[in-house]
């Protein structure tokens, strides 16, 4: 029953969470609990023992670990949120992403992971925010749609441009689905964190993706290959030049954020497309490195973008600002050398092409990291932590990769 | 019909799983939904002590037949022990006797408080579809034969419409305040009139049919250790959604209960039907 206690126990806690919001300490302790139970099952499913479903569920290594990341990342976020923030609703719209996001990975057809998918947005969308509701269903409905036109494709017939055209669907539903360009969700500066796109893009897309591409990849077939390589990279250094750009000239320092998070998903993207070992690693590094290091780090900004405290530039915000920008020994350079090796590898213009996006990176990192301000107190240790995990996947990506089972 | 099944059936309507057993299911979520959705009026017990200050003390006739609705909807459960045979269990009735109960208390409540007919018709149209939809596939309408459908094809289509079923059941449980002419749990301290009253009451006579339709529909059933825990776990637990669900709708800004089930459940619906038509397709 491992899987679906994996799935089981975060649900619960987000109902429990949601049912005793108006006692926040209950609410807190049970959900918080709860939400641990469900990451030492997902833990103890590396066991073979473990993996046994009544339902026939199974879930892959690879989203598996990214979902314990999520974990992590979720309770880092929730212990030490600014004073302001509404830990509760964190806690239950935290954990009800994981339940969902364990439940696409462990779907067991891609009707199954529709409906998980249509579910998840939907109730991210439903939550209290600046944007009316079908706005923000716009992109993940149009995820889904092509989620099912892409399934519906493959049984289609056998003709090679089936393959093409599903493996062309699959993709764009990929990059809809975690709200991308040329998806991009409007934003809302004023909009609380949880309902936010920058939430879904940070918190709940990494695992989405992961799972959505352990699913689709095999099924894509000789010819729809070429299709999913060439239009995944294409997508992902569109997004690496629009991030970058965008975080560099953007007006607002909520939007310059919003930017950076598309900057670090081009990077993934590219990995992801690359269809060779080390892009996958590197697409899954920096995928975990926007999980526990870039979300927690925006959440902490947010005083700052609120207007609610200075900004400032201080000694940490100098190391904040070298981790941001991928230096050495932080978790982005790691995944700087693996993209580089694996373009290297597939089409050595394209390392050009990266090598130059990144370069233009350097100019953004330093106007986010002012945002952090001066951290203080549970700020503080969330922007240390934060940096130690960043140093952690700088340091030893191999860890990471190897819980993964890449 | 045998004289030993006709003491069957009045044995699941007055004692098991009618009668006496959703009696008590029924007064323990009502007295958590109390608790839940009003906290500022004390703890449990103050919860308990509110609830059972409105047992009625008359059964004035409409409120009496919801009631007997009620329970006769609970007979048609796949509960595990049940003395109903499991051949003469049918979602239908039980869908129809759910769906008359409500409507009992509706010609009683008509325009009463924040009550709008039209949310709660719409909600029952999208419950009935996530009562239905799954029992195309099978061609099979006992609870039972549903739910015991887990593995393989049906699941994305047990998925939509479980939690389309959950989504519901706020609103059918009476839980809201759109959706409750006699007020949601934990609100009303002293009932105006014996309907009043009886309303109160037939609330908690719903607990353990609608919640234990949900478990019927979409877990496997039995007689055997893992049926007999899991039918009371996940009756309680979808009784705990409804109550969370209801917790946070009530502390929106009004008009958002509307919008959910309009702009929300409803379109979802129309996912799942679409599920439903795709999924003979792509699933093999």
């Amino acid at each position: 029953m491992g899987p679906e206690l994996a799935l089981g126990l975060p649900a619960v806690g987000a109902v429990l969470a949601a049912a005793l919001r108006r006692r926040p300490a209950v609410a807190l302790a049970g959900g918080g609990l709860l939400g641990l139970a469900g990451a030492v099952v997902l833990a103890l499913l590396a066991v073979p023992q473990a993996q046994s479903s009544l339902l026939g569920l199974n879930l892959p290594a690879a989203p598996r670990a990214l979902l314990l990341l999520t974990a992590l990342a979720l309770a880092v976020m929730v212990a030490l949120a600014p004073p302001q923030a509404d830990r509760v609703g964190l806690l239950a719209a935290g954990l009800a992403g994981m339940a969902g996001l364990a439940a696409v990975a462990a779907a067991p057809d891609v009707l199954a992971v529709a409906v998980v998918v249509a579910v998840l947005a939907a109730g991210h969308a439903a939550l209290p925010g600046g944007q009316p509701f079908p706005t923000r269903m716009r992109a993940p409905g149009l995820a889904v749609a092509l989620l099912l036109a892409g399934a519906l494709l493959q049984h289609a017939g056998d003709a090679p441009v089936f393959a093409r055209l599903a493996a062309l669907s699959l993709v764009l539903s990929l990059v809809a689905a975690a709200g991308l360009v040329p998806f991009l969700p409007e934003l809302d500066p004023e909009e609380p964190a949880p309902a936010s796109p920058v939430a879904w893009t940070g918190f709940f897309g990494p695992a989405l993706a992961i799972a959505l591409v352990a699913r689709m990849q095999p099924t894509i077939g000789a010819d729809g290959v070429p299709v999913y390589g060439s239009l995944l990279v294409g997508l992902g250094v569109l997004n690496l030049a629009w991030g970058t750009v965008g975080a560099w000239r953007a007006d607002g320092d909520v939007a310059a954020w919003r930017y950076s998070f598309l900057a670090d998903w081009g990077l993934a993207l590219v990995g992801l497309g690359m269809v060779v070992p080390d892009g996958y690693a590197a697409a899954y590094l920096v995928l975990a490195s926007v999980l526990l290091v870039r979300f927690p780090l925006y959440l902490w900004a947010r005083p700052v973008l609120l207007n609610r405290a200075p900004a400032a530039m201080g000694p940490a915000n100098v190391l904040l600002a070298a981790a941001l920008a991928g230096a050495a020994p932080f978790a982005g350079f790691s995944v700087r050398v693996l993209l580089l090796r694996a373009a290297t590898q597939v089409y050595w213009p394209l390392a050009l092409v990266l090598g130059l996006g990144m370069l233009i990176w350097l100019a953004h990192s330093f106007r986010l990291a002012r945002t952090l301000g001066a951290p203080a107190g549970r700020s503080a240790v969330g922007v240390v932590l934060a940096l130690g995990f960043s140093l952690l996947l700088g340091l030893a990506p191999a860890v990471l990769l190897a819980l993964g089972g890449l | 019909m045998p004289w030993e099944d006709l003491g069957g059936h009045l044995l699941a309507l007055l004692i098991y799983p009618g009668g006496l057993s959703a009696l008590l299911v029924g007064l323990a979520a009502e007295i958590g939904a109390a608790w839940a959705l009003v906290p500022e009026r004390g703890g449990l017990a103050a919860a308990a002590r509110g609830t059972l200050r409105l047992v009625p003390r008359t059964a004035p006739p409409p409120a009496a037949w919801a009631w007997v609705l009620a329970l006769a909807a609970a007979t048609q459960l796949a509960a595990p022990f049940s003395p109903v045979p499991a051949a003469e269990r049918n979602t239908l009735v039980a869908a129809a006797a759910l769906l008359a109960a409500a409507w009992l208390a509706w010609s009683w409540g008509w325009g009463r408080r924040a009550a709008s007919a039209r949310l709660v018709l719409t909600v029952q149209a999208i419950w009935l579809l996530a009562v239905l939809l799954p029992s195309m596939g099978p061609g099979n309408l006992r609870p039972q034969a549903l739910g015991a459908v887990v593995l393989g094809g049906q699941v994305p289509l047990k998925l939509a419409c479980g939690l389309l079923y959950l989504a519901c059941l706020p609103a059918l449980l009476m839980l809201l305040p759109e959706s409750a002419p006699q007020g949601p749990p934990g609100t009303v301290a002293r009932a105006q009139s014996p309907e009043e009253s009886g309303f109160l009451a037939l609330r908690v006579l719903l607990w353990m049919p609608c919640c234990g339709l949900f478990t019927s529909l979409f877990f496997p059933s039995g007689d055997g250790f893992l049926a007999v825990v899991r039918f009371p776990l996940v009756t309680l637990g979808a009784a705990a959604v409804a109550i969370a669900v209801a917790a946070n709708l009530t502390r929106r800004p009004a008009g958002v209960t509307r919008l959910l089930y309009e702009r929300l459940a409803l379109p979802f619906a129309g996912f799942a039907v679409l599920v439903a038509a795709l999924t003979p397709v792509l699933v093999h």
